[in-house]
């Protein structure tokens, strides 16, 4: 299958008064057309600076200072704000966490959809164009979407909130939608249901989707692939299985073990000791080592490069060297497929 | 001895007005009583009520009717708690759910911690209000480096960690926490949350947690509390409520719960809870030993 996103060796850096800060180190991944990849890491890892960077959404202090950013092949790396805006919304599109800061409040929802997909076809009469306002908010499950296109962001809940977001992202039809954590604001119950929706939509519509998330739940749901983030860099990356199944990385390790779901009847929660590096002036060697409880001299001399453990799962820990010593992940940090 | 209760509200009914005939019932009859050293946490969807609860216990909001009686003194009754106002402000202390916009940003750390004891007028048992600010900051886990920095300069796990620092300098017997973790990362939450069971265990304080995150609250508390539409569905010590829920509202609750396994996850369908209204008629019964579920009074004939 070709690959519809391709990010090779991206590095990105925001050039604040404290200093140059690497937000994204030297990342490398690719998307296939109708597949989900998700964004683990804690927040600072990088990973809606990774999405926004693919979109161009950042803002003037911030640079692509190496790598290349293929769709579909073709090179938009440096394309300019003039040939991005005809790629926003029907190559690829956004979903943010917060759907009432991206939601127009003196709009009615109607009207912001409709807007959305004015832009992408401006011809559209009146009547089509209400048609296909109302297909987008029946697909995306809002329901009596006669009656509700004339109300307003405010008289919606935070879920149906975030259902018109989606139909607004889906409006221009895009091959790609980024997902920036779109159900951390919300119940458990309608994070269910969003997620749900968004799996529902994209089998629908084949729509490639990358998931940026710190939920590990939520990825469990919907992803078919896992991208684990640390210090703007991706140190492990595979199939949903492998990642949960077979982690190899110890910051997927502690990322596990820290789920309350598996320190049931345990007396203290695992947490991941210390905080994360700033990005200022990341450490030398492998970032997460002073955090690792498995880390080897090496870790802190030399960043460790990505090894190879399956055809679709690679990791950056010296762990997989042949020369490193034999570590047994701790128990919690995998699950036990079964 | 029996287990003394430190805080009980009782039919407690919160309306906010939205015109002037037409008022939203945010709390609807809500009992409930906090044992003291227990952990009790508060759960349920957005708009189910649990912040105007918490608000309620700590007189931010006046109730229109019902009672709170926290150490038998009746909280909502203006002379009763003017007579004991100091020692219900010094006892009972709030942590809010965002900590950005509940510690002033032009104030120093210390400042902030040694606050309520400032406003007090507690003579600080650790001679000076900074040395006290310290060591708060340090029993808290955080480094008294950062005594002289402002809260915009932290991040979030430390801002909710100067938040409980001040909370916890009045040596309070009752924590209330909205939401305390809610806004953090996973690994974050998780050392908060051991922060809150080792610092539950050390004081003793008793503890009133509102979540909607539910394997945290399964993790830390020990009875709970499910709220639907301002009312209280079902009541257990949280063992019992995990492993046998009766309401349906509380199993569609636990099972919208992401189980991090892919392949049990994906195979498995939440329930759905569609009962709008809770029937006027629901009868508050004894289910088994501690375990309380609101029940549909027309089943019982």
């Amino acid at each position: 299958m070709p690959e519809l996103l391709e990010v090779k060796h991206l590095s990105v850096s925001f050039f604040t008064h404290t200093g140059e800060v690497q937000a994204v180190r030297d990342v490398s991944f690719s998307l296939k057309a109708g597949e989900v990849l998700a964004l683990v890491g804690e927040s600072g890892c990088g990973k809606s600076v990774l999405c926004k960077s693919i979109m161009k959404l950042l803002p003037q202090t911030a640079k692509i200072k190496s790598g290349s950013i293929l769709v579909n092949g073709a090179d938009i790396t440096h394309y300019r704000e003039r040939d991005m805006h005809k790629l926003r919304g029907r190559l690829f599109s956004m979903v943010f966490q917060d759907p009432m800061t991206s939601l127009n409040p003196a709009m009615s929802i109607g009207e912001q959809i409709g807007e959305a997909v004015r832009v992408h076809r401006p011809r559209l009469s009146r009547e089509a164009l209400r048609a296909r306002v109302l297909e987008l908010m029946a697909l995306v499950g809002i329901d009596r979407p006669e009656e509700r296109m004339g109300l307003y962001p405010h008289h919606f809940s935070g879920g149906m909130r975030q259902r018109a977001v989606l139909a607004i992202a889906l409006a221009g039809d895009p091959a790609i939608l980024f997902a920036d954590e779109p159900t951390t604001a919300l119940d458990v119950t309608i994070q269910a249901q969003i997620l749900d929706l968004l799996r529902d939509v994209q089998h629908k519509l084949g729509t490639a989707t990358v998931f940026v998330t710190h939920d590990l739940g939520v990825v469990a749901r919907v992803a078919d692939r896992v991208a684990v983030m640390y210090a703007g860099k991706i140190v492990e990356i595979g199939t949903a299985e492998e990642i949960f199944y077979d982690p190899r990385h110890p910051y997927t390790w502690g990322l596990l073990r820290a789920l309350p779901a598996l320190s049931k009847g345990r007396d203290t929660l695992y947490a991941i000791p210390g905080m994360p590096p700033t990005l200022v002036n990341p450490p030398r060697g492998d970032a997460f080592a002073c955090r690792n409880e498995y880390a080897l001299a090496i870790d802190y001399q030399e960043e460790p490069p990505m090894f190879q453990v399956t055809d679709t799962h690679y990791a950056a820990t010296w762990l997989l060297d042949p020369r490193a010593p034999e570590v047994t992940p701790p128990s919690g940090g995998g699950i036990h497929a079964g | 001895m029996p287990d003394e209760i430190l805080l009980d509200v009782q039919r407690l009914t919160h309306r906010y007005p939205l015109t002037r005939t037409m008022s939203v019932k945010a709390l609807d009859n809500l009992s409930f009583q906090i044992i003291r050293g227990e952990i009790y946490g508060l759960v349920g969807e957005s708009g189910s009520g649990k912040s105007t609860a918490a608000r309620c216990v700590m007189n931010l909001y006046r109730p229109q009717t019902g009672k709170i009686l926290y150490k038998g003194i009746d909280t909502c009754y203006p002379k009763a708690f003017r007579a004991n106002r100091r020692m219900l402000q010094a006892s009972r202390q709030l942590v809010f759910q965002d900590s950005a916009s509940s510690l002033n940003p032009r104030m120093k750390v210390c400042d902030i911690i040694a606050e309520p004891m400032r406003l007090q007028r507690i003579t600080p048992p650790r001679g000076t209000l900074r040395a006290e600010a310290e060591f708060q900051l340090k029993y808290v886990g955080m480094d008294p480096g950062y005594l002289d920095k402002y809260p915009p300069e932290l991040s979030g796990g430390q801002r909710q960690r100067v938040a409980i620092a001040r909370a916890l300098a009045m040596e309070p017997e009752l924590l209330v926490a909205d939401e305390p973790i809610a806004s953090l990362d996973v690994s974050i939450q998780a050392q908060i949350v051991n922060l809150f069971k080792h610092l539950q265990a050390e004081h003793g304080f008793s503890f009133l947690f509102i979540a909607h995150d539910l394997a945290m609250v399964e993790f830390l508390c020990d009875r709970v509390g499910v709220m639907y539409r301002g009312r209280l569905v079902e009541e257990a010590p949280a063992a019992q409520l995990f492993a046998r829920p009766l309401h349906p509202y509380t199993q569609a609750l636990l099972s919208a719960i992401p189980i991090p396994d892919p392949r049990r996850e994906r195979a498995r369908r939440p329930l759905e809870f569609h009962g709008e209204e809770l029937p006027p008629e629901s009868v508050w019964i004894e289910a088994s030993p501690r375990h309380f579920v609101l029940k549909d009074g027309r089943d019982e004939r």
